[in-house]
């Protein structure tokens, strides 16, 4: 190559900008039906008709298949369409870490992947999405799911590109045994469509999902015609663009905290919108003073969420990109309820390192934090919390962290660690 | 706010905010899609100028709402990076267009921005709502993934 790479960008990105009209603001102006979200009455879902040929030819091509008693072939040959299991390495066992090298996928490095876990029944679901689905116009890659019984052997399954392309695939959803993969935010366009959800209930065959937005909020979205999947974000999404929200299930109701949005608009300073519902579908706001003194100066700024067995913890963390050594400010609110929340922030992570709550976990009344792969803290309390030492698988692992189940993952660039750990 | 001011107030906006903001967009989502995510995005800004426009970053809010938008256009045909056109002197390697298009999307809009653009450290922070740390991070990435793929050094 005759030119550095950055000469080579700097020549590159200047033709693509001489080759790029810029916008004319009656462009701006012919867009502004586009932006709007249309209220109901809303459209079938866009892909139900097809899907329904699907179904239909699926199970006509069944019958047929039965009639002729051919059934065992089709077995045979599905059996040997599926991926092999993997097969677990351990590479840690010490008192208190169980550490299993899951997935070695060297081709991970190709791309960057957005990782997902949960616990769905008795299955650990593990989604991992390319960061990028397109180039030259075409589907680059499927997303890969991976799902075990026991966080050890994994089987993988890799979605019809069409599907996931269409989905747009970007989180995953338990609801009671089942999977479900949905976009990251799921919005009526103008047109009165809106992205499918695919279902799974052993994270191998994948459905679309029979979903419709119940309301044009889309606060409750029905699926498969049961039970009702709540999504906090959708609401106040509709004309605002808030990144992002969650929903925690009590005993007696849910919790829902809306983020406002993080760009220093002053008028809406509160970092957390509290919610209650009794039922999943009506929902009021919650007076929640724990959160009023958290207003922010600052841009970067994250947030997490967790949430078992009744006990829920709302974490935010703000940076100040003025001065990038500076720690970052770290601040923890609890609910046993979903109607009031305590602050409970625990003064010692402030200068430790934390950056953001990646997953709790809650053994008894332990919670577990973690930033990056780096540093776990362990609590009896929620208030009191002390470091504890990793595997040294983690050491200087740029992953992403998850928590599911009883199991931390670890997501690298080429593989997948699954560390169990005991107290 | 009346309706004259706020024209003249949107009108000033765009003028200083148009091109960073498809700039942006088109570093992260390609020519095509950047820019209808940064038209539909102006659009958004101009129904919503009373609350936005007291905001102390509207151009980074507004580069949220265009991201958010294009992303959501991932089910719509799109058209990919421009390939590098023949008889370019100096030469433009052909591979960089499929190189970048295979980043994540954080890491593109940075190199993009710091390097095909020719924006400050602080400038591309500032509107992606990052720190500079975070930026320098997703540049060392997405720069050496670039290498590695097209086997170049700097």
């Amino acid at each position: 190559m005759s030119n550095g790479l950055l000469s080579q960008l700097e020549m590159y990105y200047s033709e693509v900008d001489e080759a790029q009209d810029p916008i004319r603001p009656d462009e701006v102006s012919d867009r502004m039906d586009a932006v709007r979200v249309l209220p109901a009455p809303l459209l079938p879902l866009r892909r139900s008709r097809s899907t329904r040929k699907v179904w239909v030819a699926l199970a006509a091509a069944a019958v047929a298949i039965a009639l002729i008693g051919t059934v065992t072939l089709l077995i045979s040959a599905r059996t040997n369409d599926v991926p092999p299991a993997t097969t677990p390495v351990v590479t840690e066992q010490s008192l208190s870490w169980t550490v299993v090298e899951a997935v070695d996928a060297p081709h991970m490095l190709e791309l960057s992947w957005v990782p997902d876990v949960l616990h769905a029944g008795s299955r650990y679901f593990v989604s991992l999405m390319p960061d990028i689905l397109r180039a030259a116009d075409e589907p680059v890659v499927p997303n890969e799911l991976w799902a075990s019984d026991d966080g050890l052997i994994w089987e993988l399954d890799r979605m019809p590109v069409e599907e996931l392309v269409a989905a747009g695939a970007s989180r995953l959803e338990a609801q009671d045994t089942a999977a479900f993969q949905l976009a990251d935010r799921i919005l009526v366009d103008p047109y009165g469509r809106w992205d499918p959800v695919v279902r799974s209930d052993d994270g191998v065959t994948w459905t679309v999902a029979d979903v419709e937005p119940d309301s044009a909020g889309g606060v409750v979205w029905k699926v498969d015609n049961a039970e009702a999947m709540t999504e906090v974000r959708i609401p106040w999404i509709v004309g605002g663009f808030t990144p992002t929200g969650w929903i925690f299930e009590f005993a007696d109701g849910y919790a829902g905290l809306q983020v406002t949005p993080p760009f220093g608009d002053r008028s809406v300073a509160q970092p957390f919108e509290a919610y209650h519902s009794p039922d999943g579908q009506n929902w009021s706001r919650v007076d929640a003073p724990a959160f009023a003194d958290a207003g922010y100066d600052h841009f970067d700024r994250r947030v997490g969420f967790a949430h078992q067995h009744g006990v829920a913890l709302a974490v935010l963390s703000d940076a100040d990109p003025r001065d990038p050594l500076q720690d970052a400010q770290f601040r923890m609110w609890r609910s046993d309820d979903g109607i009031t929340w305590t602050n409970i922030t625990p003064q010692q992570l402030n200068g430790a390192g934390v950056w953001a709550l990646e997953g709790a976990w809650l053994q008894g009344p332990s919670f577990m934090t973690g930033d990056g792969a780096a540093t776990f803290q362990l609590s009896p309390d929620g208030e009191q919390w002390d470091q504890i030492d990793v595997p040294v698988e983690f050491a200087n692992f740029q992953g992403e962290v998850r928590v599911a189940g009883n199991k931390i993952f670890v997501f690298g660039e080429d593989r997948l660690l699954v560390a169990t750990y005991t107290p | 706010m009346t309706d004259e001011i706020k024209a003249d107030s949107f009108t000033e906006f765009v003028t200083e905010t148009e091109r960073t903001l498809r700039h942006a967009l088109t570093a992260g989502f390609g020519p095509e899609r950047g820019r209808d995510a940064a038209a539909d995005a102006l659009a958004y800004g101009w129904e919503h100028w009373d609350r936005i426009s007291k905001m102390d970053n509207p151009a980074g809010y507004l580069y949220r709402v265009g991201s958010d938008r294009a992303r959501r256009m991932r089910s719509r045909p799109t058209v990919a990076l421009p390939v590098v056109a023949t008889g370019h002197e100096p030469w433009v390697e052909p591979g960089l267009p499929a190189a970048l298009a295979r980043l994540p999307e954080q890491q593109r809009a940075v190199v993009a921005l710091l390097y095909g653009y020719q924006w400050s450290m602080s400038e591309v922070a500032e509107l992606l709502g990052v720190s500079k740390a975070t930026v320098q991070s997703y540049s060392d990435r997405g720069l050496k993934k670039l290498r590695r793929k097209l086997g170049v050094e700097l």
